[in-house]
């Protein structure tokens, strides 16, 4: 049996509406129609220990929202969830003393102090032994390289050091359940890697169960074996991201950008214009042809700039749809 | 969250690492120490003048002598540096935690949610003048009024002081929860601090429907008047009760409304 179970679980938010201007504000004061956005739409997975799991989707999706019902910070409008044998959103403390949350864009630390501080402030709050708690700091500061930076305001760290402060404080009480929303959101490149490859070896040392949230497929691909896609608030698919990857790996995006005008038609034969304004285009074409294409067009067109890139996960999640055949109406 | 003596000790341990946190963050932004401390001494001039002129007039009011005055202004000085210390920034805080959804991060702590938020901050600029000079008054007029200084009746004051600030942090903490369905909670604090300017005088000189009120249905003219009634000797048995009672009711009403609006939380985009 799985450590998290999710049987049909649901959240709706309610809402206003306002049109643009005075006259709607004044509209809205006196009478305001309610809205209700359906964010998950009775989703069911189950998880084994120690599995690392990632949560793909569009913005808006209900990645974060399940993260939250999961996490107990938000009560469900209806369905079931279960991690370790606790219903979350009880809140019972021997719950939170076993997982963990991390939010790209909340701060568990405390602004104006050095995180040495926060982090034993969190010593405390999980009643950590002081051995425990230097042995478990001494080995998390070792591996995301940070030690150094223990007696910087945390205000002064870069968001990528302040990033690794946030994983510190949030793995200190080794929880045997994490939760990771967007975790590398806004950090460039060698950070996100550095993270990454945290994580797994995290993961495989702790065995502990991960889900991660994120709309970069570099983090899943790195991370995840298994991948629970999510748009408006259902599950469109959950198993082995392999075969997602064919999906999204079939097509490449090349974004051209000319010092030179170019004509829309001597671009057509190269794969699906995108977008065309005789100095930058956009084509969509096949990963087979990558190699030969590119080397045809640099030398046929005056390009100044040159960028290949992957399908944008909305779109392979568009591919997905059509192949299963899931029902749609649009993508967020 | 569960009540036991392990986690009320847990509890005070916390609380005792918020306050040196927060004095760390203080130290950290010297001037704003500074300046802030300056502006609560200007403050309470302009406050001190206004009794002065009350003082030298010499009225009994209802029968409260200009000294009995002074205990009612002592302790309403007191009693704001008890509120501007340990409850007012945080208070505050909690309408921008709701609209934020920084109370995301708080809720999973294994640690009470309602303590984590009502007692996070501690101010040490603020209180420091008011402190001072209320416990100045308090003395003062405790000598010219010939009170015997017995340990009964000092630890009294102080445990009058200690069921009003019980009363004080359920009364004041209660609008603000209203931002769980409210979000802002701008005019609801406003209407509060209005009332609890009502504890500027001592409560005899309203009419009785208004005391009434303001000591058992919201309590907000409890939070001054009951340690200065006690040290003027003036407490009968229903009061008496009620200085017992009050806390514990009003705290119980400040929880089950605070846990009854947490499940109203809808976080906010992330």
């Amino acid at each position: 049996m799985g450590i998290i179970r999710v049987e049909q679980l649901c959240k709706s938010f309610e809402y206003y509406e306002k049109e643009l201007g005075f006259k709607h504000s004044l509209k809205n004061l006196l009478r305001r129609k309610m809205m209700v956005k359906e964010a998950v739409r009775g989703i069911s997975f189950e998880i084994e220990q120690g599995e690392m799991v990632g949560f793909l989707g569009p913005n808006g999706s209900g990645k974060t929202t399940t993260l939250k019902m999961l996490s107990g910070i938000l009560y469900p409008t209806s369905g079931a969830a279960q991690v370790f044998d606790y219903v979350p959103w009880e809140r019972k403390k021997d719950f939170k003393m076993q997982f963990s949350i991390v939010m790209g864009q909340k701060s568990q630390l405390w602004w104006d102090l050095p995180a040495n501080e926060s982090l034993y402030l969190n010593k405390c709050i999980y009643e950590l032994e002081d051995k425990a708690y230097t042995t478990a700091l001494a080995e998390l500061t070792e591996l995301l390289d940070v030690k150094d930076l223990l007696n910087i305001q945390v205000r002064r760290l870069s968001l990528g050091e302040r990033m690794k402060m946030e994983l510190i404080a949030s793995l200190i009480h080794r929880p045997k359940v994490i939760f990771l929303d967007e975790p590398t959101i806004g950090l460039d490149l060698i950070s996100q890697k550095r993270i990454r490859e945290f994580l797994k070896y995290y993961n495989q040392q702790t065995k502990s169960t991960i889900i991660l949230t994120s709309h970069y497929m570099a983090d899943i691909e790195d991370l995840c074996k298994r991948t629970i896609i999510i748009n408006q608030g259902n599950i469109v698919y959950d198993g082995d991201l392999r075969r997602v990857n064919e999906l999204f790996n079939a097509k490449k995006i090349i974004k051209l950008q000319f010092t030179d005008e170019v004509p829309r038609q001597a671009l057509a034969g190269f794969g699906e214009v995108l977008e065309h304004d005789g100095m930058n285009a956009v084509l969509e074409i096949d990963k087979q042809d990558l190699q030969r294409y590119s080397k045809l067009m640099l030398d046929r067109f005056p390009i100044l700039d040159f960028n290949i890139e992957d399908i944008p996960v909305e779109q392979g999640i568009e591919s997905l749809y059509q192949r299963d055949g899931v029902r749609h109406e649009s993508l967020a | 969250m569960e009540y036991s003596l392990k986690e009320v000790q847990k509890h005070w341990r916390m609380f005792g690492i918020f306050a040196k946190n927060s004095l760390i963050g203080y130290m950290e932004y010297r001037a704003n120490f500074y300046s802030s401390l300056c502006m609560e001494i200007v403050f309470l001039f302009s406050k001190l003048i206004y009794i002065l002129f009350v003082f030298q007039l010499g009225i009994e009011i209802n029968g409260i002598s200009p000294d009995e005055m002074l205990i009612f202004t002592g302790t309403y000085t007191i009693m704001i540096a008890i509120y501007t210390g340990l409850f007012m920034d945080n208070f505050y805080g909690l309408s921008g935690h709701i609209r934020n959804g920084t109370l995301d991060m708080y809720m999973t702590k294994p640690l009470s949610l309602q303590f984590m938020i009502s007692l996070r901050h501690v101010n040490f600029a603020l209180p420091i003048p008011n402190l001072i000079a209320g416990i100045t008054m308090v003395v003062m007029a405790w000598q010219r009024l010939v009170i015997e200084p017995s340990f009964i009746h000092i630890a009294g004051y102080i445990g009058v002081i200690l069921s009003s600030t019980i009363v004080m942090y359920s009364v004041l903490l209660l609008p603000q929860i209203l931002s769980f369905w409210t979000v802002k909670s701008g005019s609801i604090t406003e209407m509060l601090d209005k009332c609890w300017d009502l504890n500027n005088m001592p409560m005899y000189i309203y009419p009785q429907w208004l005391r009434r009120m303001g000591l058992y249905v919201v309590p907000i003219l409890f939070i001054t008047n009951m340690p200065s009634v006690y040290m003027i000797e003036r407490l009968d048995t229903l009061l008496t009760v009620w200085i017992m009672a009050a806390p514990v009711l009003s705290f119980v009403a400040v929880r089950l409304f605070w846990k009854m609006a947490l499940k109203r939380y809808a976080s906010a985009s992330s």
